[in-house]
């Protein structure tokens, strides 16, 4: 598992790419990578690389999305792979988030 | 080293020089005594050619000096047995008496190693034997060293066989030996440093694993023993390829020295949705060959290797692609297309692919590149180790059935059932994850191995319930924001590692589902008082918690799930046809 952040040029939007499994294993290193940057801030999550997602991520997303402002455009959720676009349907997320890519 | 100096100290403190006279009527006899005399000698005498060979056995000289004219067939044939003796090989036999050249020839034909004029001076034979000695110590020094040289180098033989037995022992081929793998591994030296690797996952899925350590031999070769043993344990668990390649990464980084590290690339292929994950991380291309229209894939290198990276930066996702039936990969180290002929030409990937290409209709492309490098190579030694592994698309392997599938159902579509049931006991779980041993477990019922992905999540949510709610009692304070989230997992952690009582049990059966289909039962219980079922399991709809939602999102992919208080038991159904049952069913999720 890898997280990494970092600004797109041009827009106010701060990307996190997460890499691997995204499980409860990961809840420090997602929370730094996003609590630097101040309330209210938009996020873009690139899921592109992540390859497996359990409850406790999407709880680590919900307290992403209260940290962008509690909207649903807050935070986008970019380009998962097919198993975590279903997992993210199950959970009924698209009401939740900006999906992209899904 | 200064031979001389060495020499002449060990001379001083050596043993006397062993002389054996062989004498007759008198003549030579007052040239022995005169030696008798002088200190660092040691004579013995023996009468006529008699007793002469007998002598020798028994004095062991370090010369011998015969006072006979050495015309007689009698002397001759003294000088042949002494020089026929194995030991005698260095020992001088000189002659001293009064010889034609003649005399001398037939003499030094017999073994002589000189003659001495029978008028020599006792004062001229002491300065002969001075240098004579000299020379035999050197000899015994030399002798001396090399024995002992070739009792140390049979001694390396030995323990570098020793060695590498106890290599292959411990590397061991298991995997390789599947019918859809085939593979060469040519060590350079007795130690390969090039590793294959081949597994069969608990998710019937093919894995394998090529390497090149820097360098080869003995050190090279001490690094693949961690690495097939992680390789072995975390496949055979369940852990998926990027999860082994971290953990592969993380010891060879912390272990290795600096400057030694491991190009690698890991291939895994799921042969029933043809699905193929290659992660290359410093060898050259993956390759995949299709029967009909041959190289079509390549797969190069995306990452560093295995070692150079710490665990945070290290990247293990794959690259994925979808091949079919009967394609063929094929990974392999620099030492296959870096082979050199006489002329130090390489044999290059032009080559490997044309010949890869060229037999993807035989039965046997490795015996083909195997082939290709000899005639190449032309008998000339190889610099590196030699390794390529191709990993075919076929049918899966029969099932090793571990459930047994004996029980006849009692409903009239005659289908069949079995279970399997496991309690985990607070020692293991306060440091296992228990979930890939279960996933094992499931993957082991084949109808079952088509729902891993609706399984996975399932039989996670549960145990994650069974264990933070059932077992640790965990309040759940993730509601309050961050900080009260990162306070619920370090309380996890704290709670299991500490945990001393308590357990698990996981327990999963296959029975019939209406006609042609089937359901997986999955039932986890646990050791605590119990829970409130309904409050761990709100509406999805409008939950924007970040928690509660594991046993909603079960509650979804399953076709009934319950909870049985009385025996604190979660009970979730699963019915599927086995036909069509790679993912979720249809009516759960929305188009």
């Amino acid at each position: 598992m890898r997280i990494s952040s970092g600004s797109e040029p041009g827009t106010n939007r701060v990307t996190i790419h997460i890499e691997g499994r995204f499980d409860f294993s990961t809840h420090a290193a997602f929370h730094e990578a996003y609590s630097a940057h101040p309330e209210g801030t938009r996020f873009t999550v690139d899921l592109s690389q992540a390859v497996y997602l359990d409850s406790s991520a999407l709880g680590m997303l919900l307290l992403l999305r209260r940290h962008a402002g509690d909207v649903s455009d807050a935070v986008e959720l970019s380009e998962p792979q097919p198993a975590v676009r279903r997992l993210l349907r199950l959970a009924k997320f698209e009401r939740f988030f900006r999906m992209a890519g899904a | 080293m200064n031979w001389r100096r060495v020499v002449r100290e060990r001379l001083d403190r050596a043993p006397a020089l062993r002389v054996l006279g062989v004498v007759q009527h008198g003549a030579g006899a007052a040239l022995l005594d005169s030696l008798a005399w002088e200190e660092g000698y040691v004579t013995t005498r023996v009468e006529g050619t008699a007793g002469a060979v007998d002598a020798f056995h028994s004095t062991r000289p370090d010369i011998v000096l015969v006072f006979l004219s050495c015309a007689t067939h009698d002397c001759l044939d003294v000088v042949r047995s002494i020089k026929a003796e194995p030991d005698a090989a260095h020992v001088p036999v000189l002659f001293v008496s009064d010889a034609d050249d003649d005399v001398v020839q037939r003499g030094v034909d017999a073994g002589a190693d000189g003659f001495l004029s029978a008028s020599t001076t006792p004062r001229r034979l002491q300065s002969l034997l001075r240098g004579i000695r000299r020379l035999t110590h050197a000899t015994h020094e030399l002798q001396a060293q090399r024995i002992d040289l070739r009792r140390q180098r049979n001694a390396l033989v030995a323990e570098h066989e020793l060695a590498r037995r106890i290599f292959a022992s411990l590397l061991g081929d298991g995997g390789l030996d599947a019918p859809n793998l085939r593979h060469l591994l040519q060590p350079a030296s007795t130690f390969a440093g090039d590793v294959i690797l081949a597994a069969r996952t608990p998710f019937r899925t093919d894995r394998v694993l090529v390497g090149d350590f820097t360098g080869h031999g003995l050190a090279a070769a001490l690094g693949a023993l961690p690495v097939s043993n992680i390789f072995k344990a975390m496949s055979a668990k369940g852990y998926d390829s990027p999860r082994v390649l971290c953990e592969i990464n993380r010891v060879l980084h912390e272990t290795l020295p600096r400057g030694m590290f491991l190009a690698a690339a890991c291939a895994e292929l799921d042969a029933r949705t043809g699905q193929l994950q290659v992660w290359n991380g410093g060898l050259p291309d993956g390759l995949v060959v299709k029967p009909d229209s041959g190289l079509t894939l390549r797969f190069e290198s995306r990452h560093p290797p295995l070692g150079i990276l710490s665990p945070a930066e290290f990247d293990a996702v794959p690259a994925v692609a979808e091949i079919e039936r009967d394609d063929r990969l094929y990974l392999y180290t620099d030492g296959v297309t870096e082979r050199q002929d006489r002329r130090g030409r390489m044999f290059g990937e032009a080559r490997l692919e044309e010949v890869l290409e060229g037999s993807r209709n035989e039965d046997d492309a490795i015996e083909g590149v195997r082939a290709a490098l000899d005639r190449f190579a032309g008998g000339t030694t190889a610099e590196d180790d030699v390794a390529i592994i191709e990993l075919r698309c076929a049918r899966p392997a029969p099932l090793r059935a571990v459930v047994p599938f004996t029980e006849d159902c009692a409903c009239p579509h005659a289908c069949q059932r079995g279970s399997v049931e496991i309690t985990v006991e607070s020692a293991m779980l306060r440091h296992i994850d228990p979930l890939p041993v279960f996933m094992h477990m499931m993957m082991d019922m084949p109808p079952a191995r088509g729902l891993k992905e609706r399984l996975s999540l399932v039989v996670g949510e549960l145990v994650r319930n069974a264990v933070e709610h059932g077992v640790l009692q965990l309040t759940d304070t993730r509601e309050t924001g961050a900080a009260g989230f990162a306070d619920y997992y370090r309380r996890l952690d704290e709670a299991r590692s500490e945990l001393e009582d308590g357990w698990i049990r996981f327990n999963a059966s296959l029975t019939c589902g209406g006609p042609g289909g089937f359901a997986v039962v999955v039932e986890l219980s646990d050791s605590g008082p119990g829970f409130d079922f309904d409050a761990v399991t709100p509406s999805l709809e409008e939950n924007l918690s970040p928690h509660g939602r594991g046993l909603a999102l079960v509650r979804e992919v399953c076709d009934s799930l319950s909870h049985d208080a009385s025996t604190n038991t979660v009970r979730a159904v699963l019915a599927f046809d086995p036909a069509e049952c790679r993912s979720y069913p249809g009516p759960a999720v929305p188009a």
